[in-house]
């Protein structure tokens, strides 16, 4: 029995890869995945599309240091994908990986202008 | 919101996954109404499908209701008993129990009396909704009167369970919520007389979201993404079961080439989830070729998911009263080609655990479920099939659905109800899911949608579908096109309360993450 075991692991051969300098490029082929990041800046507030189309109100229009931005709470998000799809200025996107940690509740939240921590 | 009168039969329509049943509502006085319950459940005549409050005007503000909640536990400083709240709200109890020899679907609204704070225990008869009514009294501050074990399950950060074994040489030993692994978060209480374990109690709620009240007032659309979100690896089961129930809610139904997308679906999400079972079982015991080579498969499995449907975990397959958007010239092609390969590895390597007496010896007799607890609890799904009950939706309410495929109910052949019969159970499904998906793929192409019903009409819908652990069963009421109340009953919440009854049957220590595993619970379904 321990023969045919062995056999059977040896058989397949190596399938796994060297993570992290050999990382998988899965997830950007397919449509839905991980949570959106925000890759830059929103150049027409006045459309609100993402916020009207988020349907669990992860996105929304706020005021910061006087003027209009764009906030994302990833904790409230169930990644279904419509602010990537509707956004007409791709200010939303899909990282690579899933490979996020944050250590506060707060950094979970990011706004249009203090997106460069995110992907 | 004008109070509607649900119990109207004109609140319900006819639609396809329920051909050939018979939909009746009856409205009682709560003492008739549990006593009947109770009574067709005890014989074994009927099945309850969900069990909870129907809406009333208490259900109206949540905000209203979870200030009031924060209020009366800290006002009275007692973490043991919510406060009474019988405060004149009108209060209905709501089972919908089906009727395999009438084939009936019976919608059982029992009415409190107002300012009435309790209502017969059901689970004084029927121990399958013991936790369902514990969580009812929680939330709402009424009474089950009779419950033989009520105790807060909500708030395990307020309220862990206290251990029962006590005396000389008696152990407790508490785990989790943060396991090995990546295993969901859930608190284990054992009491173990050295090595056996005595008595074991499971604590979830870890992970509650309160999901049935996010969706409230939300469009059945939005609704149909939280319901997908109930618990990633049941995915299609739950957004299949909300999509059948707020169809029926609607009035729009579904048709025969949606439901022929959803049945395929449901199909591949149950074989990437038997085969995690499987690498889980394998790695519970030690096998650690057969669980990274299983693994492997799962793998492959979600990859194939993502290729067809561009979802690992099939979310955004099933839509609301139309096929999935789905290129199936392409997709049909690619399962037909890649799964050959996946089933005959997997066959494989099965094979091989199943003559393997290491692997065979730790699963026999481990984690036994007693027929008497599947039947009393109302078990479902493969936990419930290894007891030799025939409990399967797919052959008991919607066998229509599977005509052009043909599906058997397997049970295990021996029925001895412990780990090693839930594998074979599994191992015996794997086939047939394999079978169905085979027959359906010639099938697919043809794209339909349904009209989408009144938009401002007031109704009710149940819908149900198994998963790969059982039966889901969802109810949805919507008024003017938008979700009023909803009840989720996932397959899992039928089977955690004899998982701690199975853990001490005669087991020890190291046995627990065998059953654990055969048990494959979901705790985000329970959760929700
Ligand atoms: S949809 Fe895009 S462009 Fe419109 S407000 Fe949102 S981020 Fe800005
Ligand atoms: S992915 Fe969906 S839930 Fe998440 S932020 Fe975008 S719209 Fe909202």
């Amino acid at each position: 029995m321990w023969a045919k075991w062995l056999l059977a692991g040896l058989a397949s051969g190596r399938v796994t890869t060297t993570y992290p300098r050999h990382r998988e490029r899965e997830l950007p082929k397919y449509r839905v995945h991980s949570v959106p990041v925000m890759n830059r800046p929103c150049s027409d507030f006045g459309c609100a599309e993402c916020a009207e189309a988020c349907p669990t109100d992860a996105i929304t229009i706020v005021q910061e240091r006087g003027r209009d931005a764009v906030r994302l709470d990833v904790a409230a998000c169930i990644a279904c994908g419509r602010c990537v799809d509707r956004c007409p200025d791709g200010v939303f996107a899909w990282p690579e990986a899933i490979d996020r940690a944050e250590a506060s509740r707060e950094r979970l939240i990011s706004t249009e202008e203090a997106t460069t921590h995110d992907g | 919101m004008e109070t509607v009168d649900w119990v109207a039969p004109a609140r319900l329509a006819p639609t396809l996954p329920w051909q050939g049943w018979r939909m009746d509502a009856r409205r009682d006085g709560v003492e008739d109404m549990v006593a009947d319950v109770a009574q067709g459940l005890v014989s074994g005549r009927t099945e309850l499908l969900y069990y909870g409050f129907a809406p009333g005007d208490d259900l109206d503000d949540r905000a209203d209701r979870e200030a009031a909640g924060k209020r009366d536990r800290g006002a009275t400083g007692d973490r043991d008993a919510p406060a009474e709240r019988g405060d004149g709200r009108s209060r209905e109890l709501l089972a919908v129990t089906c009727d395999h020899s009438q084939r009936e679907v019976l919608w059982r609204f029992g009415r409190c009396e107002a300012g009435q704070s309790g209502f017969p225990s059901l689970a004084a008869h029927f121990k399958g909704v013991l936790w369902t009514e514990r969580e009812m009294w929680e939330k709402t501050g009424c009474t089950p009167v009779g419950h033989p074990d009520l105790r807060p399950i909500m708030h395990p950060e307020e309220c862990l369970p206290d251990p029962v074994a006590r005396g000389a040489g008696t152990f407790h030993l508490p785990l989790g919520p943060v396991r090995a692994d990546v295993s969901e978060s859930g608190f284990f209480l054992f009491d173990t007389l050295g090595e056996q374990i005595m008595h074991m109690q499971p604590q979830l709620f870890y992970k509650h979201r309160d999901i049935e009240s996010l969706a409230r007032g939300m469009s059945p659309e939005d609704a149909l993404l939280l319901a997908e979100r109930i618990s990633g690896t049941s995915t299609v089961a739950h957004a299949t079961a909300f999509c059948r129930a707020a169809e029926q809610a609607l009035g729009c139904g579904s048709s025969r080439e949606i439901e022929m997308e959803r049945v395929l679906f449901g199909e591949m999400e149950r074989l990437y989830n038997h085969v995690h079972d499987f690498s889980q079982l394998a790695s519970a015991t030690g096998m650690t070729v057969a669980q990274a080579q299983l693994a492997r498969a799962k793998e492959e499995l979600l990859r194939l998911n993502a290729q067809v449907t561009g979802s690992r975990y099939l979310r955004g397959a099933v839509a609301l009263g139309r096929s999935a958007s789905v290129d199936w010239a392409a997709g049909a092609a690619r399962l037909a080609a890649e799964l050959p390969a996946i089933d005959r590895r997997v066959r494989h390597f099965l094979e091989l655990l199943q003559n393997t007496p290491t692997f065979v010896d730790r699963l026999r007799p481990t984690g036994i479920v007693e027929e008497e607890w599947a039947k009393g609890y109302g078990t479902v799904g493969p936990v419930a099939r290894a007891c030799g009950l025939a409990v399967d939706v797919r052959s008991d309410c919607l066998s229509h659905l599977y005509e052009s495929t043909g599906h058997a109910c397997m049970t295990a052949e021996d029925a001895f109800g412990d780990a090693l019969s839930r594998f074979r159970v599994r191992v015996r499904e794997w086939g047939v899911s394999l079978d169905i998906v085979t027959k359906l793929l010639p099938l697919l192409g043809a794209s339909s949608s349904v009209d989408a019903g009144s938009p401002h009409a007031a109704g009710r819908g149940i819908g149900v579908a198994e998963s790969p652990r059982g039966r889901v069963g969802h109810v949805l009421f919507c008024d003017g096109g938008k979700v009023v109340s909803w009840g989720i009953r996932a397959a899992s919440a039928w089977n955690w309360p004899v998982f701690g009854l199975a853990t001490a049957n005669g087991n020890i220590q190291t046995d627990f993450p065998i059953i654990d595993a055969s048990f494959a619970l979901s705790y985000a379904g329970l959760d929700r």
